[in-house]
This record gives C-alpha cells, sequence and structure tokens, in this order.
C-alpha cells in the first residue's frame, strides 16, 4: 500500500473522528449555543470567500464587480447557481471588455 | 402517530439532492482542478480517486497535496484545522435533528459546507441534509474521475477563470444566509478578521479563528 493510500486512510479516520466529537457531545441547549450556531456559517462563508479572493488577486477590481453582480441576483432569485454562472460571465465580458 | 413515512423520507432525500444541484457548478470545478493538482504532484488515478472517496474534503485534499513529502502529523493536523468547524455543524445539526446513532457516523462523514449551508435555508429534515450530502459526495467524485480523464484538456481552459467559481458560491451562499443587520455586521467583522488572521500566517487555520471569533461577536451583538 503506497505512503499516499496510508496518508488518506489516516487523514479521513482522524478527521471523521474530531467530526464525531461534535455529533457525539452532549451539549445542553442553550440560547447563547443557537445564537452560535445561526451566526457560525455566516463567519466561516465570509472566511472562506475572503482567504478564497486573498489567493487570486488578479483582476481583484473587476472580481468584487462580479461578486456584487451575484449578491443581487442571488437577492433577486435565490438561485445560487444563477448566481454563480452570472458572476462567471460577467468576470469573462469584462475581462474581455479590457476593463 | 408518526406521519413521517419513508415515503416522505425518499421525497425529502431528493428534494435535498436536487437542492444542491446547484451547487455542483462549484463543486464540480474544484474536483476537476483538484485531479489536475493530483497528477501533477504525482499520484496515479488510483490515488487521486481514493483520496476524493475516503478524506471527502477539497481543502484537505489540497492541502495534503501541498504538504506531500511532509510528516502524516503536517497532513493530521491540517485535516484537524481545515475541519474544525465541522465539529461546530455537528453540535448545530444534533440540536436540530434528532439522529441514531449510525446517522451522526454518516452525517459526519458526509459533512460539507454545502450541504450544511442549503439545510439551513429553510425548516428541514435529516433526509433532505442526507440528499443533499450524498448530491456532493457524487459530484465530488464523479467529477474527480472525469478530471482525471480529461486531464490534457483542463490545461486548455485556463481562459475561463474556473477558480473563481469557489468565492463566487460562498458568496452566494452567505448572502443567502445574511437576514438581518446584526448578520451583516458579523460577516463585515468576519471579513475584517480573516484578513489580520492571513496577514498575521494563520494560513489555513484564519477559517477557524474567523469562525469561532466572528460566530462570539454575533453571540456578543445579540447578548440580552
Amino acid at each position: 500500500m503506497s505512503g499516499i493510500i496510508l496518508a488518506a486512510l489516516g487523514v479521513a479516520a482522524l478527521t471523521l473522528v474530531f467530526r464525531l466529537v461534535g455529533f457525539f457531545r452532549v451539549v445542553p441547549s442553550s440560547p447563547e449555543l443557537e445564537r452560535f450556531s445561526h451566526f457560525l456559517p455566516i463567519s466561516v462563508l465570509a472566511a472562506f470567500v475572503t482567504s478564497a479572493l486573498y489567493r487570486q488577486q488578479e483582476q481583484l477590481e473587476i472580481k468584487f464587480l462580479a461578486l456584487l453582480l451575484a449578491a443581487f441576483i442571488m437577492r433577486r432569485t435565490r438561485q445560487p447557481g444563477l448566481a454563480v454562472l452570472l458572476g462567471l460571465i460577467a468576470l469573462w465580458v469584462m475581462g474581455w471588455l479590457g476593463l | 402517530m408518526n406521519n413521517y413515512t419513508d415515503t416522505s423520507r425518499l421525497a425529502d432525500f431528493v428534494q435535498g439532492f436536487r437542492a444542491l444541484m446547484p451547487l455542483w457548478l462549484g463543486g464540480a470545478p474544484v474536483a476537476v482542478a483538484y485531479a489536475y493538482a493530483a497528477k501533477q504532484a504525482g499520484l496515479s488515478g488510483f490515488e487521486t480517486q481514493f483520496m476524493s472517496l475516503t478524506v471527502f474534503s477539497s481543502t484537505t485534499q489540497l492541502s495534503i497535496l501541498q504538504a506531500m513529502g511532509g510528516s502524516f502529523l503536517s497532513y493530521a493536523l491540517n485535516g484537524v484545522i481545515i475541519n474544525f468547524h465541522y465539529l461546530l455543524y455537528g453540535v448545530a445539526l444534533t440540536q436540530r435533528y434528532k439522529l441514531r446513532r449510525w446517522e451522526r457516523i454518516l452525517a459526519a462523514f458526509l459533512m460539507s459546507d454545502g450541504a450544511y449551508g442549503v439545510s439551513q435555508t429553510r425548516t428541514t429534515s435529516f433526509s433532505y441534509f442526507l440528499g443533499a450530502a450524498v448530491s456532493m459526495y457524487t459530484v465530488w467524485n464523479v467529477f474527480t474521475a472525469l478530471g482525471l480523464l480529461l486531464h490534457p484538456l483542463v490545461a486548455s481552459l485556463s481562459w475561463a477563470h474556473l477558480e473563481f467559481s469557489v468565492p463566487l458560491i460562498y458568496f452566494a451562499l452567505l448572502v443567502s444566509a445574511v437576514k438581518k443587520r446584526v448578520d451583516l455586521a458579523v460577516a463585515i467583522f468576519s471579513v475584517v478578521c480573516t484578513l489580520i488572521a492571513l496577514r498575521i500566517g494563520l494560513g489555513g487555520g484564519a477559517v477557524l479563528f474567523t469562525g469561532i471569533v466572528g460566530a462570539a461577536f454575533g453571540v456578543w451583538m445579540t447578548r440580552k
């Protein structure tokens, strides 16, 4: 068995055990925990967007414009797929126009 | 009387599977990009697909590729740090759904940001979450395989900036999660936190740091 297969199995097992801590931990329900659970996806998603853009800093201005357009489409249609598609098309068009 | 029948479970599962389908647009290019990067790093087709089947986490898999040649400890620490927020998702899901033991194990294995995000958008059942989770697992593995097959072709699509679909999809999910002013305040605070964390060199730990600090900020903002 190759080293990378063993590493994949090891990481998969370890991360599964770590995830299960959350699933099997007996946590008494509290208003603070509920509010924490509400805000967690917002803070994590904001972190993902920021760190992804931090790693892709070329054409940052037109990427911001494409993100704004995607936000507008998302607000109006609630369709993430459409928002992503139109955001990508906006990036291609603005890049093609040399903005 | 229990009205929640196998038929309604299946209907919820299918609904969840379908609800995540728009996110395939985000997951599929990342899977193709991962397969391409894995081939470039010297992994065989079997090793590349095996990682997608067992690890099932784009960021963890890509971090393993980046740390290739390092110790198992470096892979393991990366995995734990990147997956930390899944621990909190687990806490949230067990509060939301009443889960049996095998359901918890299955949910922990199949957990993804997309499946968690989709299941938070409205009142849903565990079958709905499971459908969304299986949907992402399927597309991730199918497109890893396609990425391996289309390895030479992918190199010619660099003009399309498909990597930008990743921040776009996260941003679309973020926009749908922000409903009140305090949510917006938490999002802006989290952006600033992430930038600080990246500037001080936290790297992959920036998401973990921001996830906890940003959510704690929200709890503090809404204190009575």
